[in-house]
């Protein structure tokens, strides 16, 4: 790195959303042609600050210096014309239109009033894909490339946009092993051009193999920022990790022996292979993974809401046939998803008919709800889960997040089910009722019932669970045992550092 | 307290009196209408009464022209008329619409009947209500109304064929358009279809289509038919809008002079295309008589002026009115298309 | 259940605070709906002396009561989140169909009747099919049915009205004659409403309708058949078409193909003033039947009033914006 000062610095960055801080007290420099590393758990902060960078989100606090001058995005427009360009791993190409249409997206090359110079806009294109040493044909429909060339259409596009520094948020999640390495060759060449790149990702074998430096950020806050050269992976997990459990969590209750569920090799080509794992009457059983690493899927495979290649369940002993979601419920397994709000409630009704909603039959007679069984029912289900709400009649959409994924709780409570597999429970929930919530999974698992829980917290897995399963790119690579776990070993295997 | 009572009973009279001289009075007249008595003339009515005229698809120009005689013979008389109707081509619609206007207690009902059967019912109950009904230009035969006041359709299908048959030169190929299912409609084409048969052999009805009341529908069949028959040399149109829709579509294939028009109704849209020289010749209804003459049998029959014989005809079972009036058609050209546009 | 019934937690104690909703019948919607209804008859009642008699009220009753079942109809379906342009014409086509099969092909009316029912149920069939199975959008396929169930009534007709005649005193008398006074027709719209009003509240079945419209992924997830649920609801919604056009036929003696025209919409402005939204999950029966009075007692004070006809057609257009506008500014205050 040859210049004299940073390209851009970050001072003092604060943002806070409804609920929770995100950003706090966050400061980081950004030299020109180097490849920085931006690392943290899910949470940690890291994409709101590319948000704020690139002028999508307006910080609380804090400054911001491009150049040595102050600057104020206020739209990512701003941050376009400075030269800060992001690709984002939701990539945010229009696929119904041509690759020179999206590269020019919003700055379409005219002819003399409004027509389109169209033969210029494909010259520059052209031009520009040259420099990935790639043949694109300019005029395909975006929908007909692969994921790895639209992305590369991506950075095509920011590069036209005169970059200077380009965001990348988890660039590989969907690319292979050599579309990857071709994209790693491209970001050097830009380095080398003297364009600063930062890069999120949580792939440390990666990290160490392209950055420069990395920075660590943990809980919203700013942890440190290294040379790769002076530091080793372990090191970088310990910083990513390194905090004190101060949540109380409940105990540990009584796992037996008693196998509820036994899970055989389950498949699904391309995002899961071999999983096998046993749940024990008691106990709850946290399943971690970074993103990417198939637990979602997994999970609804295994609950017989998507299609599984290959496989068995066993529940209770008996084979479990995989084919509808309906007939599992029925068996007594139940998925309780992470997207509470589109799949899992329904805002326009009320709570009691939320509560009820899987299970009409219980507060049914000769098929006719009985308005005063309805009643009790949920009446007693929201107490029993400590729901605050103003009436049994008011819409589900009017309750806070806590309450929402208690309303959720108890709606799959209502069926009586054998094994409760719940994504990410408490995410969006404030830490008053993400404590009641685990206690209620404490005391549910003690009652019999199976708890699996999918978390990207690792304090919540660790403190909650009786043994945690790490998933890694579609993998299980690991069994841990509470007592055996610490957050430094379970980030690590998630990492991939087994492999 | 007797001289109370003897007052009280000769004012009771003389308001009474009063009270029954005034019945017939109106309190805003424009004419200077005095109270009715038998020594002047009976045709001689009050604003208060209220007859109605009840259509279907209530907004199209083609009643405007009935209406304004039924208000011309109102006038004339010195009563009141209103108009309303349904507002789409409905059945249920117009029914309602009727029976509304009949729980108002009307003086008389000037209605055209969008389905004979269907009307039939709602008719007979004004009739039992005692309330005069007569119907125009579609009729409703078996409801008991009075009389039925309309240009002899199939009357009008004989004249269209002789004069499309004057344009053409007596031979060549010709198309109808037309509304399917509507009584007058039928008439019409058959008028049309039995005078070509038996008058002009050399000319042959290749095509009948649908015009559904709408212009864009018939422009779209005109168009299919000149495509299929590509010498057709004329057509005749039994709707106004089936007019417009054909002119327009002979305009677009650039044919005008090659295949004739012959329409029915003068909207506007009709006698400009007539000027234009698109639509060769309309014919024209008699509508304004309709709605004049129809007013003028609804009084009479309100105020029982009707004495075809020497007693009671109701008692007699006599008809008091022509059961049936024939307004008749004119065929409006170039030459006097202008006198037919309503100011 | 056994969930926690040694509390031996330590969850802080309930802390729900709970005010007694206000115990009315109705939801808001539906009062209002009422409280206008009542203050409009009242204004017309002193505007004009025919409103408030026996034969107006009977007439505007019965004028409504065909566009009132099939409302029914259209409630149902829009709660499911789905949509049946086809309403109107399955009318014309049954209409024309039993007075078809009764006439020209000479079969018993009441045997003419089932099997009209039957085909009904068929073009119900036949919509929830390629919605559910081939996954068209509810919009197209009804769109398709419209047409097709329309251009079939012309096909039977060729075009021109069937008159019935006397075919059978019974059938007649269904939808002619009166019991206790009331109109058949309205008994009937009343009866249908009653009873769907009540299934909607309270069949478990009918209940899962709410579920599909309110969000379709969570249905799903939830266990409930959401394909067999759509088929139901369009299988009705003909079911209950059909039977509008057969008392059309009772009532007129006559099968016009032209029938029904512009019912859907109406059917729908009728729904949606009713509280019925066009994305699913909320909406009630007897709202909707409130939407279609509110609608026809506007046009008919129009009449007596005398008002222009050209004013007739702006009227339900009006009343559907002010309704719809009226309750998202009431909700917002509420939910603020």
């Amino acid at each position: 790195m040859n210049a004299t000062e940073p390209l851009m610095r970050v001072r003092g960055i604060c943002k806070q959303f409804p609920g929770t801080i995100a950003l706090d007290n966050v400061s980081l420099d950004i030299w020109p042609g180097e490849i920085h590393a931006i690392c943290g758990e899910n949470g940690a902060g890291k994409s709101t600050l590319m948000n704020i960078l690139s002028g999508a989100l307006a910080p609380d606090k804090g400054e911001i210096f491009f150049a040595g001058k102050p600057i104020n995005f206020h739209n990512p427009r701003d941050a376009q014309r400075y030269g800060i360009s992001i690709v984002h791993q939701e990539l945010s190409l229009c696929p119904h239109l041509s690759v020179a249409e999206n590269i020019f997206m919003g700055r379409l090359p005219r002819l003399f009033g409004n027509r389109i110079d169209y033969k210029r806009m494909e010259e520059e294109t052209v031009t520009v894909l040259n420099r990935f040493h790639t043949h694109i044909d300019p005029r395909k429909r975006v929908m007909d490339l692969n994921v790895s060339q639209q992305q590369l259409i991506e950075i095509a596009k920011a590069l036209t946009m005169n970059c200077r520094i380009l965001i990348l948020d988890e660039p590989t999640s969907a690319l292979t092993e050599s579309e990857a390495q071709n994209l790693f060759v491209i970001l050097e060449e830009l380095r080398k051009n003297g364009i600063a790149i930062l890069y999120i990702s949580h792939r440390l074998k990666e990290i160490f193999q392209i950055s420069q430096r990395v920075t660590v950020l943990r809980d919203g806050r700013y942890v440190a920022t290294r040379l790769i050269k002076d530091l080793t992976p372990d090191d970088i997990v310990t910083l990513m990790v390194g905090r004190e459990l101060n949540n109380i969590y409940p105990d540990r209750g009584f796992p037996s022996s008693d196998v509820l569920l036994e899970v055989k090799d389950l498949t699904r080509a391309g995002v899961y292979t071999g999983i096998s794992f046993r749940l024990y009457r008691g106990e709850i059983l946290g399943i971690f993974g970074l993103m990417g690493a198939g637990r979602t899927e997994m999970a609804r495979g295994l609950c017989c809401i998507d299609v599984v290649d290959n496989g068995e369940v066993f529940l209770l002993g008996r084979k479990l046939s995989l084919s509808n979601t309906r007939s599992a419920i029925d068996n007594g397994l139940v998925y309780v998803p992470e997207d509470r709000k589109n799949l899992g409630l329904f805002l326009t009704m009320s709570v009691s008919a939320n509560v009820v909603a899987a299970n009409l039959r219980a507060v049914s007679y000769l098929g006719m709800v009985v308005p005063e069984n309805e009643k009790n029912y949920s009446q007693e289900m929201v107490r029993r889960l400590s729901v605050k709400y103003k009436s049994l009649q008011q819409p589900v959409s009017s309750l806070s997040g806590g309450n929402q994924q208690k309303v959720l709780l108890a709606k799959w409570l209502a069926v009586k089910p054998k094994v409760i597999v719940l994504d990410e429970p408490t995410r969006g929930v404030d830490v008053g009722a993400k404590s009641e919530i685990h206690h209620i999974l404490r005391q549910m698992a003690n009652e019999g019932y199976g708890i699996i829980v999918i978390s990207s917290e690792l304090p919540e897995i660790l403190g909650l669970c009786n043994r945690i399963l790490v998933m890694h790119e579609g993998r299980l690579v690991a069994e841990l045992a509470a007592s055996d776990a610490t957050e430094e070993k379970v980030m690590w295997y998630a990492s991939g550092r087994a492999s | 307290m007797k001289k109370l009572i003897i007052l009280l009973v000769i004012l009771t009279l003389m308001f009474g009196l009063i009270g029954c001289g005034q019945k017939t009075t109106d309190t805003n007249s424009k004419q200077a209408t005095p109270t009715s008595n038998t020594a002047s003339s009976p045709l001689i009515g009050s604003k208060n009464e209220k007859y109605v005229m009840v259509t279907f698809v209530s907004g199209i120009e083609y009643w405007k022209g009935a209406f304004k005689g039924m208000e011309a013979a109102a006038k004339n008389l010195g009563v009141s008329v209103q108009y309303t109707g349904a507002n789409e081509y409905d059945i249920n619609q117009e029914v309602t619409v009727l029976e509304q206007v009949i729980s108002q207690k009307p003086d008389g009902i000037l209605v055209t009947a969008i389905n004979p059967d269907a009307m039939a019912v709602p008719i007979k109950k004004a009739l039992d209500a005692g309330i005069p009904v007569v119907t125009f230009d579609a009729d409703s035969p078996k409801s008991g109304r009075y009389s039925f006041l309309a240009t002899s359709n199939y009357q009008a299908g004989v004249t269209a064929a002789r004069y499309l048959a004057k344009l053409t030169g007596g031979k060549g190929e010709v198309a109808l358009i037309t509304i399917p299912g509507q009584l007058n409609h039928e008439e019409r084409a058959a008028g049309f279809k039995e005078t070509l048969a038996k008058e002009f052999p050399e000319m042959k009805l290749v095509s009948v289509q649908d015009g559904k009341s709408d212009q864009v529908a018939t422009a779209q069949a005109m168009g299919a038919i000149m495509q299929t028959f590509p010498n057709l040399v004329g057509v005749f149109t039994t709707e106004a809008s089936t007019g417009v829709g054909a002119a327009t579509a002979v305009k677009e294939a650039n044919k005008v002079g090659k295949v004739h028009i012959v329409s029915f109704d003068t909207d506007k849209g009709t006698l400009d295309n007539i000027k234009a020289g698109v639509i060769d010749a309309t014919l024209a209804q008699g509508t304004w008589h309709m709605g004049y003459w129809g007013m003028m049998f609804l009084y009479h029959l309100k105020h029982d002026l009707l004495k075809p014989i020497d007693g009671d005809w109701k008692t007699a079972k006599v008809l008091p009115l022509p059961p049936v009036v024939d307004t008749g058609v004119t065929v409006v050209t170039k030459e006097n298309a202008d006198f037919y546009y309503s100011k | 259940m056994n969930i926690m019934e040694k509390s031996e937690t330590n969850i802080s104690s309930s802390r729900k605070i709970k005010f007694k909703p206000f115990k009315t019948l109705f939801s808001i919607r539906e009062a209002s709906l009422a409280t206008i209804i009542l203050i409009t008859a009242t204004a017309m009642t002193f505007l004009t002396p025919g409103f408030m008699t026996r034969s107006n009220i009977l007439t505007t009753l019965i004028g409504l009561s065909m566009d009132g079942i099939i409302t029914v109809a259209m409630t149902i379906v829009l709660v499911m989140g789905g949509i049946d342009l086809g309403v109107g014409s399955v009318l014309a086509f049954a209409s024309v169909l039993a007075g078809v099969l009764a006439i020209k092909v000479g079969l018993n009316i009441w045997l003419a009747v089932f099997i009209t029912l039957l085909a009904s149920v068929s073009a119900g069939s036949l919509v929830g099919y390629f919605v559910t199975r081939i996954g068209l959008s509810p919009f197209i396929t009804t769109l398709g049915m419209m047409s097709i169930a329309r251009g079939l009534a012309y096909v039977l007709t060729k075009g021109s009205p069937l008159s019935l005649g006397v075919i059978s005193p019974a059938f007649d008398y269904i939808g002619q004659g009166s019991f206790l006074g009331i109109p058949n027709l309205i008994l009937i719209l009343i009866l249908l409403v009653l009873i769907f009003d009540f299934l909607m509240r309270r069949s478990a079945v009918f209940r899962q309708i709410y579920y599909v419209g309110s969000n379709e992924k969570a249905a799903r997830l939830s266990g409930i058949n959401v394909d067999r649920i759509k088929f139901g609801v369009y299988v009705l919604s003909a079911l209950l078409s059909g039977l509008a056009g057969i008392l059309t036929l009772a009532r007129f003696g006559v099968a016009t193909p032209t029938a029904g025209v512009g019912a859907e919409l109406r059917a729908i402005a009728g729904a949606v003033i009713g509280g019925a939204s066009l994305s699913g999950g909320e909406g009630t029966i007897i709202g909707a039947l409130l939407g279609v009075i509110l609608v026809a007692l506007v046009n008919d004070a129009l009449i007596l009033l005398n008002v222009s006809v050209y004013w007739q057609s702006l009227v339900t257009g009006i009343v559907l914006i002010a309704a719809v506008t009226i309750d998202m500014l009431a909700h917002h205050r509420r939910t603020s």
